[in-house]
């Protein structure tokens, strides 16, 4: 396996969310170094899917299987995907009073560096290393010394999200709506943070409801979800097509393909 | 004969055997007002549960220990205890007091800063009557029956005044350890700090404890505000698990004075505290603000009174509680606005973390209004640890265990944040590390 493995393979995946089910037999494969999209209507399962991959306790997964590099991702903790190198960044990141965003982020890559066997960075170290990445999504330094999402308004909650990404640097990100609400200039910042972490060996995800986000994170594939399935799956041209004709023109077809 | 009715009765009658004795060194105008407050105490005796004070917290077991109120023979305390309790040297501004007496060979040798005036209340006594005994003479507004009993059998304390317009930049540190010979004893630490007219100051008060035994340290600490004096007061009991600790606190403001409590309950088999806070003329401003964090089997209670008794006032509580193991808290909170007190501002809140399965809080936040120009609010919550956030850090890499720390401490940190001495809030953010400490190795254990 090693080299040989996807950075993620996705088959038949099943998950409920309370009593609902909401995937329904999900397959989806990314090969190191790609970037794809994932497109559909309000209540398809994308944002479950995000879920499904960084371990959300209230998210079940009743059926199928996901590998990541290989390994069995349902069977690790939260944290240990993210010491693996799984981010998500979240559709609404949560405010935590009294945990400030620096000693947090300190935690989170140190966490991280001693799983991977490096020395933790010690307090001058991390702000070094953290105000390059501020640069790159143009994050206030102020912030950084605030609790973590206290206060701050809709576009800095999605730049922190970006800067978590930037400063942890992940082999999987999957970015759930991290656009939604974004005026352009956000907009290309997140875009900024994607951009600068690609790389053959690294992969992300990337849920959308816009096709806007794709003219700055270009996709090498775009898939659309409907009702928990991957419906329909092409190039970057398909994200056009969607935004100029909707969502109605593909829900026949998969049900008629999962007909037996 | 109930085990309350015997405690009560043997408290009355060691007070007869002891009399003499205590009246030994004291001014002869003590012994009138020792005597009212045993009298006083043999009226209220033990509270039974059917007081409404005392719903949630049962003395029984206090009852039955059948301790000695007879100060412990001081048990060789040194220097290298208070180090150890401190984690270093005793600096400038800690006065030390074992098992409630003053004992000025284990305190910092420094002068006190200028405006300080500092000692035994032994010592008081017959320096300063006349600061001191109208304090000590006064009847107890809530009926207190441990303050009566402490009345009864006070000795010594603190005695910590501030002159009129002094402002000491160093805060004041009393440090009152239970030695091991504290072992089957009540102390009844008194203690009296006055803000003389504009000075402003800080005073701690810590309790800690070098008895692994059962003992019980049941103080009394009367604090005045002259006009215009400022007054942080950080209360912190950190006595053993073994301990039972009742603290009675009374506060008078004058006019334009600002008191502000900062208080951390986290010893104790049984803790108790009673605030009381009379606002006693305009432009007052009361903050309390409180933690209490205690696991295993203990059992805390923080029971406040504010009593806006005049107009243009105002007065802010927030007490938070952290409760694990099969601990049991309790808070009973009331904010009373009298008929005259117009425009008074109140606010109360008490939001409580329950961070184990098996632990319970009483929580009963009340207002009593009786003016109609006001502006008054009161709460309070039970909660465990928010899902979504323990999620977002584990997600980011946080192990679990340490995710629940950051939030725990997280949620206690409000309180230590309030403390504007650097000195003071960084002590009681150390303790409430350690507390949390234990708390984890306990749970791993378990």
């Amino acid at each position: 396996m090693g080299d040989a493995a996807p950075m993620l393979e996705i088959c038949g995946l099943h998950a409920r969310a309370g009593d609902a089910e909401i995937l329904k037999g999900l397959d989806l494969v990314v090969g190191a170094g790609e970037v794809h999209a994932i497109m559909g209507p309000n209540g398809s399962g994308k944002s479950t899917l995000a879920n499904v991959l960084a371990g959300r306790p209230s998210v079940e997964v009743t059926a199928g299987r996901v590998l990541y590099q290989g390994r069995d991702l349902l069977e690790l903790a939260p944290e240990d995907r993210a010491k693996e190198g799984v981010f998500l960044a979240f559709q609404y990141p949560v405010e935590i009073p009294g945990v400030s965003n620096a000693y947090f982020m300190k935690a989170a890559l140190n966490a991280a560096r001693t799983h991977r066997g490096e020395d933790e960075l010690d307090g001058m170290d991390f702000l070094e290393f953290a105000r390059e990445k501020m640069k790159l999504v143009e994050f206030d330094e102020a912030l950084l010394n605030r609790a973590i999402n206290e206060g701050f308004s809709g576009g800095e909650k999605k730049r922190n999200e970006i800067l978590q990404m930037a400063i942890l640097e992940p082999r999987l990100a999957v970015l759930d709506e991290t656009d939604s609400g974004l005026d352009i200039d956000a907009l290309q910042v997140v875009a900024n943070g994607v951009n600068a972490l690609r790389s053959p060996d690294r992969s992300a995800i990337v849920i959308t409801h816009y096709q806007r986000l794709l003219d700055y994170v270009v996709p090498d594939f775009v898939h659309v979800l409907a009702d928990g399935r991957i419906a329909h799956s092409g190039g970057r041209e398909l994200a056009h097509e969607l935004e100029k004709k909707g969502y109605s023109w593909l829900e026949v077809a998969p049900t008629e393909a999962a007909a037996p | 004969m109930t085990t309350l009715d015997a405690a009560q009765a043997h408290f009355v009658s060691r007070f007869g055997e002891c009399e003499a004795q205590l009246a030994g060194s004291s001014p002869a105008w003590l012994a009138p007002i020792r005597r009212a407050a045993i009298e006083r105490f043999a009226e209220l005796g033990f509270p039974t549960r059917k007081n409404e004070a005392w719903k949630y917290t049962s003395v029984s077991e206090i009852a039955k220990a059948s301790l000695d109120p007879e100060p412990p023979a001081r048990d060789g305390v040194s220097r290298d205890d208070i180090r150890a309790l401190l984690g270093g040297d005793v600096s400038a501004g800690v006065f030390v007091f074992e098992d409630g007496c003053f004992a000025p060979e284990l305190s910092s040798d420094d002068a006190p800063p200028t405006g300080v005036e500092i000692e035994g209340l032994a010592g008081a006594l017959g320096k300063h009557p006349e600061l001191v005994r109208p304090l000590l003479d006064r009847a107890d507004p809530l009926d207190r029956p441990f303050a009566a009993l402490n009345g009864a059998f006070q000795r010594d304390g603190a005695f910590v005044r501030v002159t009129a317009g002094a402002a000491p930049q160093q805060p004041i540190q009393l440090l009152f350890v239970a030695s091991p010979g504290a072992s089957g004893r009540v102390a009844n630490p008194r203690n009296i700090i006055r803000i003389d007219r504009g000075a402003k100051a800080a005073v701690m008060l810590r309790y800690e404890s070098l008895c692994k035994d059962v003992y019980w340290t049941n103080a009394m600490t009367q604090i005045l505000l002259e006009n215009n004096a400022e007054l942080d007061l950080v209360s912190v009991q950190s006595e053993s698990d073994t301990a039972y600790h009742f603290s009675s606190l009374d506060i008078r403001q004058e006019r334009d004075s600002r008191f502000r409590s900062h208080q951390v309950a986290l010893g104790g088999a049984l803790a108790r505290s009673e605030i009381y806070a009379r606002l006693d003329a305009p432009g007052v401003d009361c903050a309390l603000n409180g933690l209490f964090f205690v696991d295993g089997e203990q059992h805390v209670d923080s029971q406040t009174t504010v009593d806006h008794a005049s107009p243009h006032a105002t007065s802010r509580e927030l007490y938070k509680g952290i409760l694990g193991g099969h601990s049991r808290g309790v808070f009973n909170g009331s904010v009373l606005v009298r008929p005259d007190a117009q425009k008074t501002n109140a606010q109360q809140f008490n939001p409580n973390l329950l961070i184990s399965d098996d632990a319970q809080i009483n929580t009963k936040p009340t207002l009593e209004i009786s003016a109609d120009d006001v502006k008054c609010s009161h709460g309070s919550t039970v909660g465990r640890l928010d899902e979504d956030a323990l999620f977002y850090l584990r997600a980011r890499g946080v192990d679990e265990l340490a995710a629940r720390q950051m939030l725990t401490v997280a949620f206690a940190s409000e309180i230590a944040r309030a403390i504007p001495q650097e000195s003071l809030r960084s002590q009681v953010e150390q303790l409430v590390a350690a507390k949390l400490e234990r708390n984890q190795s306990a749970k791993e254990v378990a």
